[in-house]
């Protein structure tokens, strides 16, 4: 019995690190945009073709480099790869890690401040009126007007900073043990949240007499349903920049293609189980993202929004028809503050492991200890959410960021990873390394999906979405002033990674040459 | 919510469903999971070296 409780909060501790903010708001955002149930094709291919098989690459490449005796993206590719250029392709698994972690630290901090509020009585407001929540998140979010967090919102800077505080004190103090003892306890009662709000969802019936429409059936078919009013299934599926966000989401929820697991995995031993700990993570995430997140957001937004309004952004959807269903709760209070507290925790256990592939690259690249790293990372993440949180208007820099860094640099690390482990490291090789310690051997068909399949899937939705979309994109940053200020602070980024980069390679090959 | 969405609705959380259980079971079978599983919310030994 005593064994079975250990397994268990085991199997919660890993599910931990893989739960968070992707699952519960980014995943049913997308979902909504494009078109509820045709988004479900794309996604399950990317999960099967592309999640487990990439997970897998990236936890045996992590162990390869590790023994090599490189814990970071660049040190690892340089060592698996004899390429002068392979270090500066590792960079990007530094540059997605900590781009993604400049805007997640924000959302972050909005769950906190719903966590307070129900705690302080200020939610359910006994007010029913959709209305009323999209102005208390538009005002904590600084959506109407640029700057306005600065000027108007001192509430919004105090979460994120306590945020900030939060993180950093437990990776300079180094207290990721304690955050895995209380995954073991949040995570199964997120899960009991999840579907006790889930039952809530599903009773609400019709809460508005005046919009018999919106009703349950109808927001679970906006969801599910493969065709819509405004789009055919095969017109949705043709839509190449889908299939890339598709792909994006089970990067981002699964954090394949993060630069985050090979770090991780470059401190694993032999007898340590790649496989296993892959699936245990992608499993827990899947049902928590398909099963709750998929079911609970965009049918609560249908039935109290209705269509235009469940159509809602990537992650404020959540923030807006979450707040009405504990309305229309018993001890709505205790649910709500429950939810957005669990969804914090879920949020800290990934921003925390955001930040550890950017340490490990400062120590061994640069010879900088681990706390004045932690200082210099305090100092560029806070840079990056400062310009996220001024230009806060429509969301416009989040969302870039979102993109660029949370899916098209993903996208193209992820393509990396696959080509490193089937083409250049080798799939015997890479199989061999991943079935060392493994209690369940991996099917040779594995192999050749990551040689042949997982490349050829990455490029055609590349092409095609470059083909579709590329002109739009160009042209959005042609004319938008926001984009163009966040897409050059990336810039400014990738080059002082690249400069950093240079440095660490002349180490590296200073300390080959005494050795 | 038409038959199309009532499908895909009931393959994709059914699917997840028992993807998480197989997981589950899998995870139980083993008596040194504890060990061999790993997260990246592990603590790394250059955190335990700083400390």
């Amino acid at each position: 019995m005593n064994q079975w409780k250990s397994q268990i909060g085991v199997i919660f501790a890993v599910m931990g690190s893989a739960i968070g903010l992707g699952n519960f708001l980014r995943f049913p955002g997308l979902a909504a945009q494009y078109e509820g149930g045709a988004f479900m094709i794309p996604y399950f291919i990317a999960l099967i073709l592309l999640g487990l098989p990439i997970a897998w690459a990236e936890w045996g490449i992590g162990r390869a480099g590790g023994r090599a005796g490189y814990n970071s993206a660049p040190g690892i590719f340089r060592a698996l790869w004899k390429n002068p250029l392979s270090p500066y392709l590792g960079i990007i698994g530094l540059l997605v890690p900590v781009g993604i972690y400049m805007y997640y630290i924000l959302i972050e901090s909005w769950c906190l401040y719903y966590a307070w509020n129900y705690l302080a009585g200020n939610f359910p407001s006994g007010n029913h009126d959709p209305g009323h929540y999209k102005s208390v998140f538009n005002s904590l979010a600084g959506v109407e007007k640029n700057g306005d967090i600065f000027l108007h919102n001192k509430e919004a800077i105090l979460f994120l900073l306590i945020c900030v505080m939060i993180n950093f004190t437990f990776i300079y103090r180094g207290l990721a043990r304690g955050i895995e003892l209380v995954c073991k306890i949040a995570i199964p009662a997120l899960f009991l949240c999840g579907i006790i709000i889930l039952i809530r969802v599903l009773t609400l019936g019709t809460p508005d007499p005046l919009h018999p429409e919106q009703n349950v059936l109808n927001g679970l078919g906006f969801m599910w349903n493969l065709h819509t009013e405004n789009s055919s299934l095969w017109k949705s599926l043709g839509n190449a920049e889908m299939w890339l966000a598709a792909a994006g989401q089970i990067f981002f929820s699964l954090s394949v293609g993060f630069g985050v697991i090979i770090n991780y995995a470059s401190y694993l031993k032999k007898k340590d189980d790649l496989v296993l700990s892959a699936i245990t993570s992608v499993g827990g995430n899947e049902f928590a993202e398909v099963a709750l997140g998929g079911l609970i957001t965009i049918t609560a937004a249908f039935i109290f929004l209705g269509a235009s309004g469940a159509g809602g952004g990537t992650f404020q959807l959540g923030f807006i028809t979450l707040p009405l269903v504990f309305e229309s709760m018993p001890m709505g209070g205790l649910f709500g503050f429950l939810w957005f507290f669990l969804l914090f925790l879920a949020a800290i256990t990934s921003s925390l492991s955001m930040l550890q592939p950017a340490i490990a690259f400062f120590e061994e690249g640069l010879a900088i200890n681990r706390k004045t790293s932690i200082i210099i990372l305090g100092f560029i993440t806070l840079t990056g959410t400062s310009l996220i949180l001024f230009f806060s208007a429509g969301l416009v820099a989040l969302d870039t960021f979102d993109f660029w860094v949370g899916t098209f640099f993903i996208f193209v690390f992820a393509s990396i990873e696959v080509i490193l482990f089937g083409w250049i490291f080798g799939i015997e090789k890479g199989l061999k390394e991943l079935n060392e310690g493994a209690s369940q051997k991996l099917p040779g068909y594995i192999g050749f999906v990551l040689k042949y399949v997982s490349p050829l899937y990455l490029i055609i939705i590349f092409v095609a979405w470059s083909w579709q979309k590329v002109p739009d994109y160009l042209e959005k940053i042609a004319n938008d002033s926001v984009t163009q200020i966040v897409l050059s602070f990336i810039l400014f980024f990738i080059v002082f990674l690249i400069l950093l980069t240079f440095q660490a390679v002349k180490r590296w090959k200073k300390q080959e040459a005494q050795s | 919510m038409n038959l199309s969405g009532w499908v895909t609705m009931i393959l994709s959380v059914s699917g997840v469903t028992l993807f998480f259980a197989y997981t589950l079971i899998k995870v139980l079978r083993i008596e040194s999971a504890k060990k061999k599983l790993h997260s990246t919310l592990d603590e790394t030994p250059d955190t335990k070296e700083d400390r």
